[in-house]
């Protein structure tokens, strides 16, 4: 008879290969696109096209100088690019003192007369830029000196949209912040796979790059969302144009020290990605790149799913085991009841447990070999614990978050702004 | 894919090493229950020293009885024909063991005390935690003599006992007591302290 438990554990197993091969493949493809890259740098992309940066403020104080100073610090032509801070309405004193203070030739100040990134964003657009490309950076990022460069390069046909870099997490401190590191390390690979599948859908904030002119056939950014980075990135495919990636474009981000700080804004991030899908459902079924329809959103819910359904069977399994425990330390004694439960002997291992284990590692030595690819070098003692912590916990609290919004937005449903599906 | 296999492959012989493992271990233990059924054959009755040997040697097939549970539980390889036919095998030698117990409990007349303890292994989470609650008690009170038996079990002796004590699946778990009193449903480890104490007399628990 088929144990239950034993084709749960083969279901992890399984995934576990697929996940293992998979990393594998973009280990590989990142280093064949590193090695392409590096011969065909001589190679002319053509004319060079003008590049409007925006830089949506609200409250930022020192990191706008930052923002400011590495985009200036670009090698980028001069003659080429311009900067725009967009305050918003609600902006305090010192973040317009800051902005003014950094006005010249090559920086604008922009004063626009509402709230909202998104909005202000607009503004910008509609009244200011006239750049064929618009570089979007928050005014916590930090962008490498040849990120420009790398991602013009990457509009090689009219049908490029937008084009996507590799955010990474700026000089992290805490453990927080550097779990959220490999986090963000993991992403870049994600949106590498997405990207050679043709379905790259979100266009982060933090260091992407449009076209103008595209952006304003689909109709500007949508300003009732409040992740219209994953919108517009949505919104692109949708409509027929490319998202591209540029692994070695790359920009820094400061993330959240506090758990508190986290899990607003994975909250935040992932309510949006349900609110846009469902927004989108219909296009992107009809949509005629079908990869986005039939693999990565797909993909995305099914891997979404089953960490939801993990956590919910190891939170019961959890409570379970906690509960027999305290009744049988009552009944007998705390040593005796751990002692009892948590016998580890080598006759409970079965092919299946040895399988997973060794798929496990090969899983685990495939990601970190792919994480060193992008970051460029990983300590092999320090960076393969947190990796594990990474796997084995991290993951587990995003899950958690996942399962969070998704019943935060069924709560309040109407508070968030379906929209109207396209 | 090749690692898959040369996972398989070596599953395969752990799996046999596991069978292997466990029927050694069987021999070993059913060569323990043999001396020392020979050896209360040849103690007398109700000699103290004969008694006190007895009950140590009992201690430790207790011992070896608990390992070889573990073991058997933990290599789960039902399906396999040679581990099916080691746990039907292990299943007499704990009723053997029972019946010993009880027949040195006799013997040396008072003081000790067998359980026999009915289960079912499959959703019965009751059984679970009372079988970790008698094995504690066992381990910790040389006086008592426990032996467990999946009641589920198909097999002629185990039927035999369920019609002897008027028990099955749906009252377990259940409990025997010195081959004559009959516990049914959960007790816990005070439960089953008042029980034992109702119907004999072991020291260190009772009043």
């Amino acid at each position: 008879m088929v144990n239950p438990s034993d084709v749960y554990t083969f279901g992890i197993a399984l995934v576990t290969l697929i996940l293992a091969v998979f990393w594998l493949l973009i280990f590989i493809d990142i280093n064949n696109e590193r090695k392409g890259e590096g011969t065909q740098r001589t190679k002319k992309t053509g004319k060079l096209r003008t590049v409007a940066v925006l830089i949506p403020t609200l409250a930022e104080g020192g990191e706008l100088r930052k923002t400011v100073n590495t985009a200036l610090a670009s090698d980028y032509p001069k003659e080429l690019f311009k900067i725009y801070i967009v305050l918003n309405k609600s902006s305090p004193a010192i973040t317009r003192s800051i902005a003014y203070s950094l006005r010249s030739g090559r920086v604008k100040v922009i004063e626009a007369p509402m709230n909202g990134k998104a909005a202000v964003m607009n503004y910008a657009l509609k009244n200011f830029i006239r750049e064929e490309l618009l570089l979007v950076l928050d005014a916590d990022t930090l962008i490498n000196r040849d990120l420009m460069h790398k991602l013009v390069m990457q509009f090689k046909s009219k049908k490029v949209g937008g084009v996507v870099s590799s955010v990474k997490v700026y000089k992290p401190r805490n453990i927080i912040e550097y779990l959220q590191s490999y986090e963000y390390m993991l992403s870049i690979m994600a949106r590498k796979a997405m990207s050679v599948l043709g379905g790259l859908m979100v266009a982060h904030g933090a260091g992407s790059m449009f076209s103008t002119g595209i952006i304003k056939k689909v109709g500007y950014f949508d300003e009732k969302n409040y992740t219209e980075d994953i919108e517009m990135g949505l919104r692109l495919l949708v409509n027929g144009y490319l998202v591209e990636n540029a692994i070695d474009a790359v920009s820094y981000t400061i993330v959240p020290n506090t758990l508190k700080g986290l899990v607003r804004q994975r909250l935040r991030w992932f309510s949006g990605f349900f609110v846009n899908i469902l927004k989108y459902r219909k296009r992107i079924m009809e949509t005629k790149h079908r990869v986005l329809g039939l693999i990565i959103v797909p993909m995305s819910l099914v891997s979404i799913s089953l960490g939801i359904v993990v956590v919910i069977g190891l939170v019961y399994y959890s409570v379970s085991l906690a509960v027999y425990l305290y009744t049988l330390a009552l009944n007998t004694s705390l040593s005796y009841a751990f002692s009892s439960s948590f016998q580890l002997s080598p006759f409970s291992l079965n092919t299946i447990y040895m399988l997973l284990i060794v798929l496990t590692a090969i899983g685990l030595s495939s990601l970190f070999y792919s994480l060193r690819s992008v970051n460029g070098s990983l300590d092999a003692f320090k960076d393969t614990i947190g990796i594990l912590i990474y796997s084995i916990f991290y993951s587990f609290f995003l899950s958690f978050v996942w399962l969070a919004s998704l019943i935060m937005l069924s709560i309040r449903r109407e508070a968030v702004g379906w929209g109207t599906p396209t | 894919m090749a690692i898959i296999l040369v996972v398989f492959i070596a599953g395969y012989f752990f799996q046999n090493y596991k069978v292997s493992s466990i029927s050694s271990e069987l021999q070993m233990y059913q060569q323990s229950l043999e001396q020392l059924q020979l050896s209360a054959s040849l103690a007398g009755q109700n000699s103290t020293v004969a008694c006190a040997i007895l009950k140590s040697d009992l201690s430790q097939v207790a011992g070896q009885v608990q390992t070889l549970s573990n073991q058997v539980q933990e290599a789960d390889l039902t399906g396999s024909q040679q581990y099916d036919n080691l746990v039907a095998e292990f299943m007499y030698e704990r009723i053997d063991y029972w019946l010993l117990g009880q027949r040195i409990a006799d013997q040396c007349r008072g003081n000790m005390t067998t359980v026999l303890f009915f289960y079912n292994p499959i959703n019965c989470n009751a059984c679970v935690l009372e079988g970790n609650e008698l094995s504690f008690l066992g381990q910790n009170y040389t006086d008592l003599v426990v032996s467990a038996v999946d009641g589920s079990f198909n097999m002629p002796l185990i039927s035999i006992l369920n019609n002897m004590y008027n028990l099955s699946p749906a009252k377990y778990p259940a409990i025997i007591i010195n081959s004559k009193y009959v516990v049914e449903g959960f007790q816990n480890t005070t439960q089953i302290k008042d029980d034992l104490c109702a119907y004999t007399n072991i020291s260190g628990f009772c009043k």
